[in-house]
This record gives C-alpha cells, structure tokens and sequence, in this order.
C-alpha cells in the first residue's frame, strides 16, 4: 500500500504541510545564541546575499555595474524623498509641536519623522481640539465650561472620526498617542503630562490581554527599569483566576483584591512576593498611578490623565469592550481615564455593538479628522505640481491612481505603493533612469554632473542610442532642423556635446516646463477664485492636471474641450467690472509674490516684464478710479452708447465664419473705443492668455519628456487589480493565448485535440447546464481525446482516458468551477455562469 | 519590467478584453436563470460502467500519457523564471508577492524560492494539506527557524512574538520568507488564518509569496487584510498539473482505493491517540467481518455499517471511550476527514461505515498493528 503512496519533491508529504529550509551558513555553523549576537553584529556588517536587491544589468548585461549601483541607489534616493514628500512637505513652518528628543526616547525615529508629517500638518486642528479635550476631561467643575457637574461613572470620551480607509489610520493614530505623551510646555499649549496607551483591535482578542496591554504599556511610559522589576513579579500566570469580570460580579472580584492591594507596594525589593496581582489587573495600574503621582517633583501640577485609544472601533469584539468599559468605569474616581475612540464613518456602530447601559457610562465629544480625500489631493500636488524631483505620471497611470483611490477604496497606503511602484519600475527597468536624480539642479551643476559620468564612461553608447530613440528626440529634432540646421546636426553626430550640453539643456527644459506649469494652474486658481458667480465651473488642480494629460495640447490651443477653461477665464476677464478689476489685480500681484520660484530661476518669460505689466495696470486702475466725477461721467456716457456691442458669451457655441468675424470685430471696436477700464481689462485678459499659452503646453512638448513622464499603466494594472479568475478563464478557453502554439489554431468555439486536457473538458463543461453527468462528461471527452494523434507504440486505451479525465475534473473542482452533489448518482453541480 | 514584457503584456491584454466582450453577449446572471428554470434534465448513466482504477494504476498511465504543449509549458516556465531577480525586488521593496493563473505554481515557487531567498529562513507551506493549520504555522517559524520558545496560548499572540522579533535591530536572521502555496486552501480559508498572515506579512522583514487557484479567491480579504497584505499580483500561468494539490481532495471518481482517501487515513490515524485509533479499528475490523461475511468488495458500505449504539458498546468494552460525548466527539473527526461516513436507516437508526474497499481496509488495519 505504501507504493502507492509517492511524492513528488521534498517539498510534498503526506504527513506534513510546513516545511523549513535554512539559510546555508545557519545549517552549517552552529547556532548563535541571541546574546551573542550583539557583539557579532557590531564587529561584522551584516553579510547581505543578494547584494543588488535583484537588480540585474541591463542592455542585455553590458550595462556598467557602476550604473546597476547608481539606479539601485537612485530608486531609494527617490523614493526616500517622495516618501518624505507625502508625509512631511510641510514642516516647522505651518507646525508648532517641536519635537523634544531627550524626553521621549522611546520613540523610533520613524516616529519622529512622521509626527511632523502632512497627517499631522492638515490634522492640526483637531488634534489641537483633542488634546486640549484630554487635558481638562477630569478638571473641576468650576472650569468647565459647558457641562454640569459630573455625575458619577460617566467617562470622558473622545469619539475621532477618521474615514472610511481604516487601515490608514494607523498613522494619525500614532501621531496622536506621541502628542499626547509629550511633557506639558508653555508653547504647546498643553497644561497636563498625560500617559497614553494605543490599543488595536488585533491586540485586544480577550479581555486579559486587552488589560495586560493597556497596563503594560502604561508602565513602559514610565521608567524602563522600574517596570522590568515589575512585571518580573507579576509575571506567574494564574489559570483560575476568576476572568469573567462581568457587571455582576465586578464588585464581589474588587471586594477580593481590596485585601490584597494594601499589601500592594510598587517599590518594594522585588524579593518580596507579597504582590500576587495578575498582570491583567487594573488594582496595579491604580497602585502605579498613586505612586507615579507620589514621587513627582512638582506636586502642585495638575493630576496627569490616563488616556486609552482604541485605535478602530469596529473591529473590537463588542462583549469585550463593553467589559472593558465597565471596568475601568469602576475605576475612574481613582485612576482617570480618558478614552479616545476611533471610529470609521458613522456612530451608529457604537449603538449597535454597545449595550445602552455601557454607552451611558461614557460622556463622548466627537471630533473629525481630515479625509483621506484631502491627503490625496495635496500629495498629488506637492508630487506631480510642486516639486522637481521624482517622476511624474503620464495620463494613463494618472487615471488609474485616481479612479483607484475615489471609485474604489479611498486609500491612502494604496496611493503610496503606487507611487512606489512606478519609481520600482522606472528605476528597475530603464537604463536611463541614472538621469532622473540630475533634476532640480541649476544648469551649471547639471551640467557638470553630465560631464563627470561622460567622464566616468557612465553614460555608454547604448545610453547614447536609447536616447536618440526617443519619440520626443526625433519631434525637437524635426521641429529644428530648419531654423538650425547645425545644431541638428550635431546633436546627432556629435556624441559628446549630446550627452553634457545638450542633456543640461534638456533636463533643465523639463524643470522650466514644470514650473511655467505650475505658474499655469496656479493663475487658473487664482482667476477662479476671482469669480465668486461662477463656483460651480471651478475645476480642482487635480482635474486641470489629468486634462492637460489627457491631450496633446495641453489646456490651450485646439477647439478640444481640454481648453475650455483657459477660454472661459480668459474671456470671463474681458468683460469684468471696474470695481473687481482691483481685487484681480491684487490677487494676480499676490500670485506673484507668494512663490519664491517666480522670483528666480528660469521664470524671465513669465515673470521680469509681467511683474512690470502687472504695477502699470495697477497704477492705471487707481488713476482711473480717483479720476474726476465729470470723467466718471464721460466715461458712463460712453459706456452706454458701446452698450450694443456687448460680448457673445462664450457659451454660445456659435461657429459661423460671420458669427467669428462678428466677434473678432467687437474686441477690437471694444479695444478701440471701451473705456479706460475695459480697455485695461482688455490688456490684461490678452497678458492672461499669453501666460497660458506659454505655460500650460502639454508635456509631450518638452524634449526628452520620455526621462520623467511615467506612461506605462499596463503593469500597474496588472499588479494591482488583477483578475485572477479571468486570467484562469482565459487559459482555459483560449490557451493559445498563453502558450503560443502552432497547433491550437482555430477560434475560441472550437474543440481542438491538441488543446490540454482541462482545457477541453471546461469547453465541454460551459456547454452544459446546472448538473452535470460526469459519464458523459466523460464520453464528450473521450471522443475529442480519440482525434489526437498517438503515438504508435502507445496507442490510446480505455484507462488513459479516464485517468486524464480524472486529473481534469478534479483540477476543474480544485478550481472552484463544480462541486459534488448528493442530488444524482455521479453528477457535480456547475458553479459558474459566465467568463467575465 | 523589460520593455519586451510591455509588449507581451500588450498582447495578453487584448486577448482578455478581446473574450470578455465576445462572452458578454451571453450575461452570466441570465444563464443562470435561463438554466434555473429548466429542468436540468441529464441522462442516468453512473460511473459504475467504467473500470475502477486504482491509484498507482492512475499515476503509471499518466506518467506515460503524451504531454500536450510540453515545449511551449517549459518556455512558459522559463520565461516566468527570468522575472526572478525583479520578484526579489519587490519583495525587498516592501511588497509581497501573490500568483494566480492557471496550472499548477509549486514548481515555479518552489524554484524561486529555493534559487533566490538564499538569505533567510524559509517556510514552505502547503495550504491545500488536508490538515494544516496556523497554529502550526507559527509554531514552525518560532521553534524550528527562530528557536525561540514563547507561550502558545494565542495565535495572534504567537504572531506578534515574530512580528516583534523581525522589527528587532538585533535578530539573528535578517529577513523570513514565507512561500504559501495556495493561500485559499481549504483550512487557511478562515478569518483567524488570514489574520494572523496578513500581520505577519505586514511586518517588515517577513516576506511572503503565496499562490492562489480558486476563481473566487479574491473574497478571501477585506479591505483591512488586503492593505496589510500590500500583494503585488503576477499573472503566474503555467500549465503545470495539479496532481500533488489535488491527491488530497476527495476525487470524485476515485470512490475506492482512491489515493488521496488512503494518505488521508493515515495521516489522520498517526495524529490521534491510541483510543481514537481504537474506535477507528473497532469499526474497521467489524466491517472487515461483514465484508467477509457477504463477500462484499465495498461497493456498498453503508449496508455493512455498524448503529451507532452497538458502535457504542463496543468501543467502552475495549475502553476506548468512556461516555457517549467522547465517543461522538471522535466520530466527529472522522467525519471531519470523511474517514467513516453515517447514514440514516429508514427506522431512524445512524449507522457508521467506512466508505474503503476491502483491500485497503486491511492494509490500512494491518498498518496500525
């Protein structure tokens, strides 16, 4: 019997499903006790195997292994500051929680970075609100403001709504439990040192442990050696320990240890075994906090609270929650909690997983925290508007990261992968990512960059070629050929000036497009926000930038529907009042000054003489307005003999060749005879146009936008909404699709002998209906299996096809396609419908 | 992340779309309701009229049967293995990797991570084992990689023990990698399972790269697990069998002698207790009797069962159980592992049976002693 029994590898057993295989130098050497480590640690830097992290060369292995290390380097570079980017653009400037190293070491500088980050940054206010909560939750009465007198029981509680995407709320969470615990200082405005504690569903599956993690990590808030020999004493777990601290029996339990806590001292020589609290006991968080209280230096500061987060709600089991509730209600004239809750979207699962009596032990205020939305937005600025570095996405990944995030999960850490992502591929597979980390640098150091890795023989001729292929390349070169013929020429003779010169150009040409962008949509929002009427057009950057992707032309030029905005702005300052001139030029000078960028750099197109432009208009305008009444007059007179000539609205979509004329006539009758004031709007509507123009080309433009503009969206697809059930369907149906075969010609319809086996048998079975016969199953397939051609000293038997059609239908099953039935003798019940 | 796979991909794209539209003309919803209304009508031929072949049998035709496309299934197989290194890129970039596709993936899997995660334990975890299960699991990475000992009442606690271990700056081994094939086999389908891997795979160190076959095995996940998960998804199409997956399944056609029904008793019979095996072997040595009795081959068991209450007197007379609970509770996991299967007589009484042929019964028996 055993024969029978074979396996196919090492891998496959029938006595076992785990199996464990040893990294080479522990089978060999003996094993390291992890004392030990330390020491070897600190003298040997880790020997790392795969050294390149599964980078290969490329150019089919001819690449510089200098260049494999540069892009390997460049990916985390990169991602580094994107990272960065996403969770800390704005730092001190818009935050006032300095963070004060020496008081808190327990915290990972990963937490020191993000507790600056963008959550933080855009969640400021609340987290202001919350905390300000937490400090006066157990202060007198007479310093409330809103509420009377505390009845008994009741604990304050923070309910923090948080979003849809729970999983992302782990960071705000975190950022909240560290501002929480840092020490009371004038200029955080706090008045309490609080201790924290940040419980996760997952941590909490029973109330012991829910207990024993609240009190741990209370204790490890405070001095590390203390609790060490604390918890030494409580360690000895006692099974029948009475666990079921229900409402009935809380008091009966407390009557219990009442005893046993006079005895209860938290100092006392760690021989002494006098404590025999189980470390789930709240009585040993109370004995902690008298004590904690006993030996602060300054006794005249208020009491510190006890603040508990239960990061999501949700996922808590209810009953031991509600225990959990219950009991540290009991507490709470002695020890002070403070609960905050996190919370999805609605309070209507408090009511449902809480018991009425349990939600009236608790007093709630709610707070509300940004939505993810918000984040989205300002990443997508600050990544793909604001900031030279790293790639940009071209209109295809664009669109997929956006339709990924609002019509499908809203959430952040999806976001990031995908960015990562794209930086992963970029860096992995193309050579010419070593040129994506030169961005953002002035001419002069680009260049000398380009010169150094020339020198260093970096960039090879394979570079050199793959470059010149550009589609961007071959356009900048045609477009130039005939006004200079010679430069043309020597961007695709001479090698060296291509790759130094020439590159400088092209990546600084890249970096100035991006900014005349941003200047671009930064007016649009500017002019937007002049026209208070027209609200409901406003488009968001985020959709101004997917349009400008979406063309060729950008936002401008063409009769497409892309540039309908820039039209509409533009025509909209044409026919704007007198009195909101002022106020447009104001913000238009306000544009100006507020961005540093504008100021220096490559900006001479836009900014020197529009600054000039925009002081003169200025000017004009306040002449105008402290003209004269007799002027005003004049003018008004005049205003109403043009009243007949008033615009078309751009609305009506009249495009008669007259209907232009007609138009293009009143502009310029406009020009001529308006009054000062329209004329000046005039001028200032055709400099807006201009700006636009200039700014808002699309990408494809700019040469060697091949460099920075992610394109590809097929991998992201595939890699993060696959469909696992139509790719198994496709194998199925149409196999040639996968392996490419000479011999499975023919349509997806028909049944072809050379197909594999479970290929014909699924065609078979989508022929049949909810039961299926599995003899006839079995003839159908015989018959097809008979038309292939056997080999002929091993003609084809009765056996080999039921074995064949045993392997198919019971991969068909393994599968998810039928399952057995009781229903009918030998029949299996069809479980899918339709190929999607 | 070649540029030839861009075109490859290309290819495969419009492949999937060109199917779904052609098949869209047919909704599936309506199919269904098309075929719910009929009567399904099928004729009553049984499987009865074929030969009945026994396991090795089955494994000798297939092993010499032609292989179809053995050619292109080996490019195909070559050609997923040149993605190896950028596997081991996104793995150390933070993501874990997830296969699906057609065709059996524990070759493939097996063979990258045997070729590439050279730096770091390894688990190899077969989720369509019959008996696996998380506790296992972990119980493997902490005592057998890690040696080190904690207490294994929670799961979840066990699982943060790693987590916890793996975040340390001072651990021995850098990294862990966990290949699971199928990771929606039947007994790491549930809540607890999934759980506990999906915060194993969000620690940072601990690397997992699983397979899954079930059309339907994207429900596994919500939106919590999915995130921490982070799966990078590979189209891993191979065409390879499914023979080792599926010799554990009940096979429909294999009623007697049947392969996988065999390794599964005794699988099953080495992990009980002596009495368990008892109450195994009071039922199989009665039947071994009546078959003799009415020279029975094991067509029909159910006829030779034994009512639950003589099963009863019997098992306490060889004291193998001691109440009515323990004896139930027993049969539970046989049934459990449809090891001996009941049925109702027409008079209410539950009778017990084996579902083996003859021949099996006594091998399996004769292995016990």
């Amino acid at each position: 019997m055993t024969s029978n029994i074979t396996t196919r590898d090492e891998f496959d057993s029938i006595s076992e499903g785990c199996f464990l295989v040893m990294p080479p130098r522990h089978t060999t050497t003996r094993k390291r006790k992890r004392v030990s480590i330390k020491d070897v640690k600190a003298t040997t830097s880790r020997p790392k195997v795969t050294l390149s992290d599964g980078f290969q060369r490329l150019f089919r292995g001819d690449e510089p292994k200098e260049n494999m290390e540069l892009r390997r380097k460049g990916f985390e570079e990169t991602w580094k500051k994107t990272e960065d980017l996403v969770e800390v653009p704005y730092l001190f400037s818009s935050c006032n929680y300095q963070y004060d190293k020496n008081n808190k070491d327990q915290y990972s500088t990963n937490t020191t970075r993000r507790t600056l980050g963008i959550m933080l940054d855009m969640n400021h206010t609340c987290l202001d609100n919350i905390s300000q909560f937490v400090d006066r939750a157990y202060d007198t009465e007479s310093t409330m403001k809103s509420l009377i007198a505390l009845p008994y029981h009741e604990i304050p509680t923070g309910l923090v709504f948080a979003g849809i995407n729970t999983p992302d709320h782990a960071t705000p969470f975190e950022q909240l439990t560290s501002l929480l615990s840092l020490p009371a200082t004038p200029e955080n405005k706090r008045t309490k040192d609080n201790y924290v504690a940040l419980l996760q569903s997952k941590d909490c599956a029973t109330l012991q442990i829910m207990m024993a993690r609240v009190i741990e990590q209370f204790l490890a808030s405070n001095d590390p050696s203390q609790i060490s020999d604390k918890m030494d004493i409580d360690n000895e777990e006692n099974g029948d320990e009475n666990e079921s601290e229900e409402d009935g029996e809380e008091g009966e339990s407390r009557e219990k240890h009442e005893e046993s806590s006079k005895s209860y001292t938290l100092t006392a020589n760690s021989g002494d075994n006098t404590c025999r609290l189980q470390r789930y006991d709240l009585q040993m968080l109370e004995g902690w906090y008298k004590h904690q209280m006993d030996i602060r230096e300054n006794k005249s500061a208020p009491r510190s609270n006890l603040v508990v987060i239960l990061q999501d709600l949700e996922s808590f089991a209810p009953d031991v929650l509600q225990n959990f509730i219950t009991i540290c209600s009991e507490y709470r004239l002695r020890i002070p909690i403070v609960f905050i809750i996190g919370i999805a979207t609605s309070t209507e699962i408090l009511h449902q997983s809480l018991s009425k009596s349990t939600l009236g032990l608790l007093r709630i205020e709610k707070f509300w925290l940004q939505q993810s939305e918000a984040w989205f937005n300002r990443v997508i600025e600050t990544v793909f508007i604001d900031t030279p570095h790293t790639i940009k996405f071209g209109a295809r990944p664009y669109k997929f990261m956006l339709d990924h995030f609002y019509l499908y999960d809203f959430s952040i850490g999806a976001v990031k992968s995908s960015l990562k992502y794209a930086l992963m591929h970029c860096f992995y597979g193309s050579s010419l990512s070593i040129f994506l980390p030169l961005l953002g640098r002035s001419r002069p150091d680009t260049l000398k960059k380009l010169q150094e890795m020339r020198k260093r023989k970096l960039i090879t001729q394979d570079h050199i070629n793959t470059l010149r292929m550009q589609a961007s390349f071959k356009t900048y070169i045609e477009s130039i050929c005939d006004t200079e013929p010679s430069k043309a020429l020597r961007l695709v003779t001479d090698d060296d000036f291509f790759t130094t010169a020439a590159m400088a150009d092209f990546l600084c040409g890249i970096e100035t497009y991006r900014q005349k962008f941003k200047f671009g949509l930064d007016l649009i929002q500017v002019l937007q926000g002049q026209f208070s009427a027209f609200s409901t057009l406003r488009k968001s950057k985020r959709m101004l930038l997917l349009q400008s992707l979406e063309t060729r032309d950008g936002l401008v030029g063409g009769d497409s529907t892309h540039s309908e905005v820039t039209r509409w702005l533009v025509s909209l300052v044409r026919k704007v009042e007198p009195d909101a001139l002022e106020s447009l030029l104001d913000a238009l000078e306000g544009l100006m000054e507020s961005n540093p960028d504008y100021k220096q750099r490559c900006m001479t197109v836009v900014d020197g003489e529009s600054r000039y432009k925009i002081s003169m208009w200025k000017e004009r305008l306040v002449e105008l307005l402290a003209g004269d009444k007799t002027y005003v007059a004049r003018m008004e007179k005049k205003a109403k003999r043009l009243e007949g000539m008033s615009l078309p609205d751009m609305e009506e979509k009249r495009s008669t060749e007259t209907s232009k004329k007609v138009h293009a006539e009143a502009i310029a009758h406009m020009k001529r005879k308006g009054t000062e004031v329209s004329k000046l709007a005039m001028e200032i509507s055709d400099w807006i146009h201009y700006i636009f123009y200039e700014c808002l080309q699309s990408y494809t433009q700019v040469p060697m936008h091949e460099l920075v503009y992610y394109v590809q969206s097929k991998l992201h697809e595939k890699s993060f909404s696959a469909q696992p059930r139509a790719s198994v369907q496709t194998a199925l149906t149409n196999s040639k699709h996968y392996l490419d075969c000479q011999c499975c010609q023919g349509g997806q319809d028909q049944l072809l002998p050379s197909e594999p086996d479970s290929c014909i048998l699924y065609k078979l079975y989508l022929e049949c209906g909810r039961m299926i016969n599995l003899y006839d199953w079995f003839v159908a397939f015989g018959c097809i299996i008979e038309r292939e051609k056997s080999p002929a000293d091993n003609p084809l038997n009765e056996n080999e096809v039921q074995a064949r059609f045993i392997r198919s239908v019971a991969e068909l099953q393994f599968l998810g396609f039928i399952k057995p039935t009781q229903r009918k003798t030998d029949h299996v019940m069809r479980l899918t419908w339709s190929n999607i | 992340m070649d540029i030839e796979e861009e075109d490859d991909e290309d290819d495969e794209d419009s492949g999937g779309r060109l199917r779904s539209k052609q098949d869209n003309s047919e909704a599936g919803y309506d199919r269904y309701f098309q075929d719910l209304q009929t009567s399904a009508k099928t004729s009553n031929n049984t499987l009865s009229k074929l030969a009945v072949l026994n396991p090795k049998e089955f494994n000798d035709i297939l092993a010499s049967a032609p292989k179809k496309h053995d050619i292109e299934i080996k490019r195909l197989l070559n050609a997923h293995r040149s993605y190896f290194s950028q596997w081991v890129f996104e793995l150390h970039s933070g993501f874990n990797l997830i296969f699906y596709g057609y065709g059996s993936k524990r070759r493939l899997l097996n063979d990258f991570a045997q070729s590439s995660l050279s730096n770091g334990p390894l688990i190899v975890i077969n989720g369509f084992f019959p008996s696996i299960n998380i506790k296992d699991i972990l119980l493997k990475i902490t005592s057998g990689a890690l040696n080190i000992t904690c207490s294994t009442g929670q799961v979840l606690e066990h699982a943060a023990v790693i987590c916890d271990y793996f975040s340390d700056d001072e651990r021995e081994f850098d990294h862990l990698y966990l290949v699971i094939h199928n990771l929606d086999g039947a007994n790491l389908r549930n809540e607890r399972a999934q759980t506990v891997l999906s915060m194993l795979a969000n620690s940072p160190n601990i690397h997992l790269i699983a397979s899954v076959d079930h059309i339907n095995a994207g429900l596994l996940w919500d939106n919590v697990k999915a995130s921490r998960f982070n799966w990078i998804w590979h189209d891993g199409t191979t065409y390879d069998d499914y023979l080792v997956e599926t010799s554990f399944e009940n096979s429909l056609l294999m009623r007697s002698g049947e392969m996988g029904g065999v390794r599964g008793v005794q699988y099953v019979l080495t992990s009980l207790t002596s009495n368990g095996r008892g109450v195994f072997r009071v039922l199989a040595e009665h039947q071994l009797v009546e078959m003799e009795m009415s020279s029975s081959d094991g067509s029909d068991n159910s006829a030779l069962g034994l009512p639950y209450n003589k099963y009863y007197q019997l098992c306490r007379e060889g004291f193998y159980v001691s109440s009515d609970a323990s004896l139930r509770s027993q049969l539970t996991e046989f049934k459990d592992h449809k090891i001996i299967h009941t049925k109702r007589l027409p008079d209410g009484t539950e009778v017990f049976y084996i579902p083996l042929d003859k021949a099996t019964l006594t091998s399996i028996v004769e292995n016990m002693a």
